[in-house]
């Protein structure tokens, strides 16, 4: 059986000057073994997430990194990857067809896992 | 096919022909796909909708920096020889030559040599599609100065050889795009250091010839998204120009087409047949019909573009279709007896800078409003009416004041004096605006009622012609469910003959009108409604009866069955299905 995986492709706005320094981590797609994740659902139960804008979008990679580890949780999955808009572009320029493309997440991208603490939500812990 | 003394109208829709590589989609045949000696074969064997589209690859033609081969070395380049081919299967062919990336192509056209800068996206993300044969075909920025160089030589050379070899037919500069976030791109639209290098030097020339500028921009830095906007098009304008130039004699116009399944998100949903689904391209092809941009499916392999998805395209993309994507009679030409899109509503803006018809229709509700009562009946047009005769009789034109010159504000009057169904949104609108409205409604004694319905409203009628206003700014703090009552409660004033249908969601429909013919002296009008269920479940529709409306015939039915009752039709749809209904409207 195939692993269940998400794949979350985000870019880096870089802090202008009037934002003291703070950068923006923001998703562009995110995907699981379904499709396109709505995660608006998601979003509202969770708070303080792109609680100002339509983006949904982070101030740290870390808690990017969370976010992901959260849903996997939710989701009850097995990993997912995060992969930037730079490094994306630098894979696919080698990439030349769909099934290359799903492997740029994996090379170019960083790994998602659960911690041990982090157990995977079973079908009844969803019900409860 | 039955004839109508000299008009012939098809019961059923044509057969497909095989699907293959040299025909992808619809009407687009490419001939670099097979060899020149099957190119007679493939064109005879065409049934599809007519003229047929045959895109220039210029990669194709100019291999190499300054080596142009127009049928000298490759035989596959030889374009004469496939319009005498065409000639001689009575097939009409029209060029078309892009002027912005064209991804159907590897190097979304362009020439090896040259394909060295990804474009990117607004958020940096490099752009590229997934074709129907899940190659990616990667987008390059077409604001690098050496493309536009080679691309002017090979226009030269091009206009150069359809001299020489004699081709007349008609050749259109081709802007591909497609739908992101609800909006239409270009992919000539870029975010590149290509792009931002060229910008930079564009803000260095206007130092010198418009510092105006440059000072705006540096007070308020929301104004350089605009310059960027203004830079953009004037490159785009070079490429265009040079078209219009080189190839003066064939030139006849510029097709915009939006690719199916060609945004940024799709190259990740396409990439796995589980995210694939042929419902989330309806979507696309409808929006092009509102906006004027022909659909082209040329992405989509066979496996997507089947069942309901597939019936769509054909009954969508016809004939009228393609001739209207050439010239600007589409919506308003009630001349001939093929079906057309029926469109009640026209929203018309053509002010300065950036304007989102989108946005616009959500926050009064309008978007909400068309989606359960009139989806896709309506057409956005991003340029003035210049005459009066060009308007669709029927028609509601909406308007919005902030946005409008004095002189389009007296055009609007003139539209309302001859007769038109006109709303104009006052929010916003020059007081010197509002002052003229009231005048002119004193100057020419025209009754006008007024009330407070969410937004104070005003209707002035004369004649035929009736003059709404309303303001959108009170429309956006109430509910859903308000704003919706009041587009019912306005559009209800002007009683337009419609019938009304109850779906299952996502069910799509559309609606297709053509004057009756000489067969059908009952009515004034027939109109065809079309069903596509591409979802894997079971889905119902109903047609509300309405006086004036007559039901005609069923066609097509591909897993339906329709029940007519008193109250209306019953449509119970298997998965995937799609069925067409034809009613006959007549005056009582």
């Amino acid at each position: 059986m195939s692993k269940k995986e998400v794949f979350v492709l985000f870019n880096f706005e870089a802090p202008d000057e009037q934002a003291q320094g703070v950068g923006k981590y923001r998703v562009a797609y995110f995907f699981d073994e379904e499709g396109e994740v709505s995660l608006q659902k998601f979003c509202e139960d969770r708070s303080g997430i792109g609680s100002d804008s339509s983006f949904l979008e982070f101030s740290r990679k870390e808690l990017l990194v969370d976010f992901v580890k959260e849903y996997i949780a939710s989701e009850g999955m097995d990993q997912g990857y995060i992969l930037s808009a730079k490094d994306y572009n630098i894979g696919i320029e080698s990439s030349s067809n769909g099934k290359e493309l799903k492997e740029v997440f994996k090379r170019y991208g960083s790994i998602i896992e659960l911690e041990p603490g982090q157990s995977k939500r079973s079908f009844l812990d969803k019900l409860f | 096919m039955i004839d109508y003394g000299g008009s012939l109208e098809q019961l059923t829709t044509p057969k497909a022909h095989v699907d293959d590589a040299v025909f992808p989609a619809e009407n687009w045949f490419l001939y670099w796909k097979t060899s020149p000696s099957l190119w007679e074969q493939k064109l005879a064997a065409y049934q599809g909708p007519s003229p047929i589209f045959v895109p220039i690859n210029w990669a194709l033609h100019n291999e190499y920096p300054e080596q142009f081969d127009f049928g000298q070395t490759k035989p596959e380049s030889d374009l004469k020889r496939l319009l005498d081919c065409a000639l001689k299967q009575n097939k009409e062919i029209v060029f078309l030559l892009p002027i912005s990336p064209a991804p159907f192509m590897r190097n979304s056209g362009l020439p090896a040599y040259l394909a060295r800068n990804l474009a990117l996206n607004k958020e940096g993300i490099a752009l590229a599609v997934l074709d129907r044969e899940d190659e990616i075909n990667k987008v390059y920025s077409y604001f690098d100065p050496n493309i536009f160089q080679a691309f002017r030589k090979f226009v030269w050379n091009l206009g150069q050889y359809f001299t020489q070899a004699g081709i007349s037919i008609p050749l259109f500069s081709l802007d591909v795009e497609r739908i992101e976030s609800g909006h239409f791109v270009s992919y000539f639209k870029d975010h590149s250091s290509s792009f931002e290098v060229g910008f930079n030097r564009y803000i260095k020339q206007l130092q010198n010839s418009e510092p105006q500028k440059v000072e705006r921009m540096i007070e308020n830095p929301q104004y350089e998204l605009d310059l960027k906007h203004e830079y953009s098009q004037l490159i785009k304008s070079l490429y265009s120009n040079c078209v219009e130039e080189f190839l003066a004699g064939n030139h006849s116009g510029t097709i915009r087409t939006a690719l199916i399944g060609g945004s940024g998100a799709d190259i990740f949903k396409r990439s796995n047949d589980l995210w694939e689904f042929e419902q989330d391209y309806f979507y696309v092809l409808m929006k092009c019909l509102t906006n004027k941009v022909y659909p082209c499916s040329i992405l989509l392999g066979p496996q997507v573009k089947k069942n309901s998805l597939k019936k769509a395209l054909k009954d969508i993309v016809d004939h009228s279709l393609i001739q209207s994507s050439m010239s600007e009679e589409y919506y308003s030409d009630e001349s001939h007896l093929g079906y057309r899109p029926l469109v009640f509503f026209h929203l018309v803006d053509e002010g300065r800078g950036f304007f989102s018809f989108e946005k616009s229709m959500d926050n009064s509700g309008l978007s909400y409003f068309f989606k359960t009562q009139y989806p896709w009946s309506y057409h956005i047009q991003s340029h003035f009416p210049k005459e009066i005769e060009e308007l669709d009789e029927m028609g509601v034109y909406f308007f919005f004041g902030k946005r409008l010159t004095e002189e389009q504000f007296r055009n609007i009057l003139r539209i309302f004096m001859n007769g038109h169904r006109v709303f104009i949104d006052v929010s916003e609108m020059p007081e010197s605006f509002v002052k003229k409205l009231e005048v002119f409604y004193a100057e020419n004694e025209i009754k006008v009622e007024r009330i407070n319905y969410i937004s104070p409203v005003s209707k002035a009628t004369l004649g035929e012609g009736s003059l709404i206003t309303y303001e959108s700014e009170k429309l956006y703090t109430t509910s859903l469910i308000k704003r919706n009552n009041f587009w019912d409660t306005m559009v209800n004033y002007l009683d337009l003959k419609h019938l009304r249908i109850n779906a299952d969601e996502n069910v799509e429909y559309f609606w297709k009108t053509r004057s009756s013919n000489s067969f059908e002296l009952s009515y004034q009008e027939v109109r065809r409604v079309s069903f596509y269920n591409p979802t894997s479940y079971r889905k119902k529709a109903h047609v509300t009866s309405a006086k004036n409306f007559a039901f005609i015939k069923s066609i097509d039915q591909n897993n339906v069955e329709v029940k007519s009752t008193p109250i209306g039709i019953d449509i119970e749809m298997k998965p995937h299905a799609s069925v067409t209904l034809d009613f006959g409207y007549f005056e009582s």
